[in-house]
């Protein structure tokens, strides 16, 4: 038996390559296959629950997709609970942040003001802007240490909670909370929230 | 110490990939920023490792010398996807967007094809794993230790719990440029371990003549002066 090491002839290279490339598609295939579903699954359950960290009980959403003019997408979703209207939020987003855009989903109550904020993709500083928009829970070793439970539900973050019971009007540099060394991403949240609110408006004016 | 252990041993301290053969520092120095991702990227790296040099080492007798290259990365790449979407579907979500565009770069991860290329495709199939499920240990305790220190330094935290020692530390740990900082003092621990374990057996620690640079084949510089 010759070596097939040492083949040079240029159909058995093609041969070998093609070989090895088609048993390299069908594992990726397979797999494709085999992931295609939980993948799915998990991009609507992650929807599912940012909705459900803003709003209130509800078992049904409508979504609506508006377009605004400067390009960005964003989605109108109206929540129900047994037929009646039970709350509304806006995922809508920015470019205005330090690292760019910031998405976020806004929720509001019956009198459009801001009910909650989680802010779903940034890529502000670690440790700077960050405090503007992430709400991360904090265990503490001595409290695992003794045994404590941790706190349940929405993390706070102070720039974020200080939106809550203002309407769209009402926002402004003065009456939220902007964090010190972090205006860019303060001032980019400000928006963002404010753009929240006028798609609310414009959306329920027609 | 037989030589099975030590093939799986050698990547762990005496050729560890990021702090001894310096292969793979930009995923080193990209995802170290705290202790979940590092782990998380070389437990990938490590599969990634272990899958393409078994399958190398199977295919070591049929693929020609002069495609070998290609054929390698057709393989590595082949697990990189696979491992990709694997992690897509069922990893925690925070981490697979922390680890983003690095998890298919694992393709053009040295470290991988450098295995490939001076292990797997000369040896058998148990050594080769061997060799791969040491090397990848040993990336993924360079990266950990580095984004264990990082993230503590940086957050003040590690793996998430909150350490208490301070509430916010030194913000730059957590970003590049801290990255290579705490690469460099790591490296120059692990220096020091060495120099102070060859003091004690009454030598001088030299680095593994495989990878000083007299010895390099692409470079004759220095060839002649000293020896």
């Amino acid at each position: 038996m010759t070596d097939l090491r040492k083949k040079s002839g240029i159909l058995y290279l093609s041969f070998a390559l093609f070989l090895i490339c088609a048993a390299a598609a069908a594992v990726m295939a397979f797999t494709a296959l085999l992931t295609e579903k939980p993948i799915r699954q998990r991009q609507k359950s992650l929807v599912e629950e940012n909705l459900k960290l803003v709003l209130p009980d509800f078992d049904a959403v409508k979504e609506r997709k508006i377009s605004g003019s400067d390009g960005t997408d964003s989605v109108l979703f109206l929540a129900e609970k047994d037929g009646k209207p039970a709350g509304k939020a806006v995922q809508t987003s920015t470019m205005n942040g330090y690292g760019g855009k910031i998405e976020a989903l806004v929720s509001f109550d019956p009198a459009n003001r801001v009910r909650r904020i989680v802010v779903i993709s940034h890529n502000e500083t670690p440790g700077i802007g960050t405090r503007v928009v992430e709400r991360k829970a904090v265990r503490r070793l001595w409290d695992v240490l003794k045994g404590q439970k941790t706190e349940e539900g929405l993390p706070a973050n102070e720039a974020l909670d200080s939106y809550e019971g203002r309407t769209g009007d009402e926002l402004s540099p003065g009456t939220v909370h902007f964090v010190s060394g972090a205006t860019i991403s303060s001032n980019a949240m400000l928006d963002l929230v404010r753009r929240a609110a006028d798609i609310l408006k414009e959306e329920e004016s027609h | 110490m037989t030589s099975f252990a030590k093939e799986f041993t050698k990547g762990i301290w005496k050729e560890n990939p990021v702090l001894v053969l310096a292969l793979g520092m930009c995923p080193t120095l990209a995802t170290s920023s705290n202790a979940s991702n590092a782990l998380a990227m070389g437990l990938a790296t490590t599969f990634v490792l272990v899958c393409s040099n078994l399958v190398i080492s199977l295919i070591r007798g049929i693929v020609p010398d002069k495609i070998r290259i290609p054929c390698y990365i057709v393989v590595i790449s082949t697990f990189v996807t696979v491992t990709d979407l694997f992690m897509k579907a069922y990893a925690p979500p925070a981490i697979y967007k922390a680890l983003g565009i690095f998890l298919p770069l694992i393709t053009v991860n040295c470290i991988v094809l450098g295995r490939a290329e001076a292990f797997a495709s000369k040896n058998g199939l148990f050594l080769s794993l061997l060799d791969g499920a040491g090397m990848g240990f040993g990336f993924t305790l360079a990266l950990t230790v580095v984004g264990v220190i990082r993230e503590f330094l940086s957050a003040g935290t590690i793996f998430n719990l909150h350490m208490q020692c301070w509430e916010s530390g030194f913000a730059v740990l957590g970003q590049a440029p801290g990255g290579f900082i705490v690469l460099g003092f790591v490296l120059a621990g692990m220096n020091c371990l060495n120099i102070r374990k060859a003091r004690k057996n009454g030598a001088r620690y030299e680095p593994p003549p495989e990878f000083d640079c007299h010895n390099c084949a692409l470079c004759d510089f220095g060839r002649t002066d000293e020896k």
